[in-house]
């Protein structure tokens, strides 16, 4: 399961408190996820507003909790296995979950949070 | 929808500002997305730092998700970025305002230029029309800098450069950062210094030019007016106000791109224009003078002969009828 203590951060930083306990709540109640989406979380927090949001998940990896990966959106509309440190490592093909090469040029390319090793 | 509140650093601001126009080029070319987000993220990394670049690539999915990329970003760059407000002159809808834009957005500004629509000269003289345009003005500008935190700039031509100051002796409320008149007929002892020390322009280029006829001709039909588009300011607030003279400018000189590019644009961005190079005045061609004259008394002397041949042709004296009329 994804980190969601982030108590210390919150006394850190108290504008981003509740943008944090929101977050973490999310996570709570995504016990399965193996990556934090920021698409995802970005809908379903309406109330925290998107810079807010935005800063808070940077915070996040700069702390530690997360590290900050790349992955592509297949033409299905899921994200690709692959995951990349850097969006310029990118390939120009890459495999979808049916291992059935797409063009990468026009994917959307996603930030995602995912579990330091 | 906001993406930010008002108030945010301006590294942040500019970073909004790149999302901006990393979503404008997505929009011009999907074909090439990966390689634009790509290009976008390797200069953020060079010239902010992987924190911003990071914060970037996080942003963009957020705003993706909420389809916010235009409209919400563009709030806010809009808010952030430097505004730059132009004005033109009578007796003209001003297409200058629109060659600069280009130009001026490119910089970095936003743009808006004012239209007061078509203001005939005889409006000009009338104090009552002079009166109800400057009120126009404070209401413009207070619209345009309704979402802005710092005092925009102005660039004013003729008929303008008469608002600009009378709004701000009247209206105290008014502040402008950069003011760059040209072809100005305010009149040459207007008290820059004062505004100036009280906050209300942080730099003034007045662009002017020797051979400006109506700067020197708005005295005689405005009482408030004055040559300044000719003869520059008595005023130059401790160096405050920059002079550009160009002797050979007339009225409307001023508006060509390289003008824009080095000399206004520049003053906008914090750097004033290098003084114009004095170039003497070439001695007079006597030979040239020769001829001419030459020509136009040749052309004197065979309008003489001309006119004497054809009136030895026609006699210019009509027959005279001659009636003879006997005593009764």
């Amino acid at each position: 399961m994804l980190p969601t203590n982030f108590a210390t951060l919150t006394a850190e930083r108290p504008d981003l408190a509740p943008a944090l306990d929101e977050v973490a709540e999310w996570i709570r109640n995504h016990p399965s996820w193996e990556v934090l989406d920021p698409r995802e979380l970005s809908k379903s927090l309406r109330d925290i507003d998107t810079w807010h949001l935005a800063l808070a998940l940077r915070l996040l990896v700069e702390k530690g909790f997360f590290r900050q990966v790349y992955k592509v959106v297949t033409p299905s509309g899921v994200l690709a296995d692959d995951i990349f440190d850097d969006p310029r490592l990118i390939p120009d093909r890459l495999p979808d979950r049916w291992n059935q090469y797409f063009d990468t040029s026009e994917a959307d390319v996603v930030a995602v949070l995912a579990v330091r090793e | 929808m906001s993406v930010a509140g008002q108030g945010l650093p301006q590294a942040d601001a500019e970073l909004l500002s790149d999302l901006r126009d990393l979503t404008i080029a997505i929009q011009k070319d999907p074909g090439r997305k990966r390689l634009i987000i790509n290009g976008w993220y390797e200069k953020t990394l060079k010239e902010k730092g992987a924190g911003k670049a990071e914060l970037g690539m996080l942003l963009l999915n957020i705003l993706n998700a909420r389809e916010e990329r235009t409209q919400g970003v563009e709030i806010h760059v809009v808010a952030e970025r430097p505004l730059v407000i132009s004005l033109h002159g009578i007796r003209t809808r001003a297409e200058w305002q629109k060659e600069l834009s280009a130009s001026i957005t490119a910089a970095g500004f936003v743009y808006h230029p004012l239209d007061y629509g078509f203001f005939r000269a005889i409006q000009l003289v009338i104090p009552s029309m002079r009166e109800a345009k400057t009120k126009w003005f404070l209401d413009e500008w207070t619209a345009a800098t309704k979402s802005v935190r710092n005092p925009p700039s102005i660039i004013a031509h003729s008929m303008g450069t008469y608002l600009v100051p009378r709004a701000l002796e009247k209206y105290d409320e008014l502040r402008f950062d950069r003011v760059i008149l040209c072809g100005s007929i305010v009149n040459v002892d207007y008290p820059w210094s004062a505004i100036v020390s009280a906050d209300r322009a942080t730099r003034i280029l007045n662009d002017y030019g020797g051979r400006d006829f109506w700067a020197k001709a708005a005295e005689w039909v405005v009482n408030d007016a004055g040559p300044s588009g000719a003869k520059g300011f008595k005023d130059n607030a401790g160096g405050s106000v920059v002079k550009r003279y160009r002797p050979k400018f007339r009225h409307s000189d001023f508006f060509y791109q390289a003008n824009y590019e080095k000399t206004w644009i520049p003053f906008l961005q914090g750097t004033d224009p290098p003084e114009v190079l004095a170039v003497a005045g070439r001695p007079i061609n006597w030979k040239f003078q020769a001829v001419l004259w030459a020509i136009i008394l040749a052309f004197v002397l065979a309008s003489f002969f001309a006119i004497r041949h054809v009136r030895r042709i026609w006699p210019h004296d009509s027959p005279r009828v001659t009636l003879n009329v006997s005593n009764a």
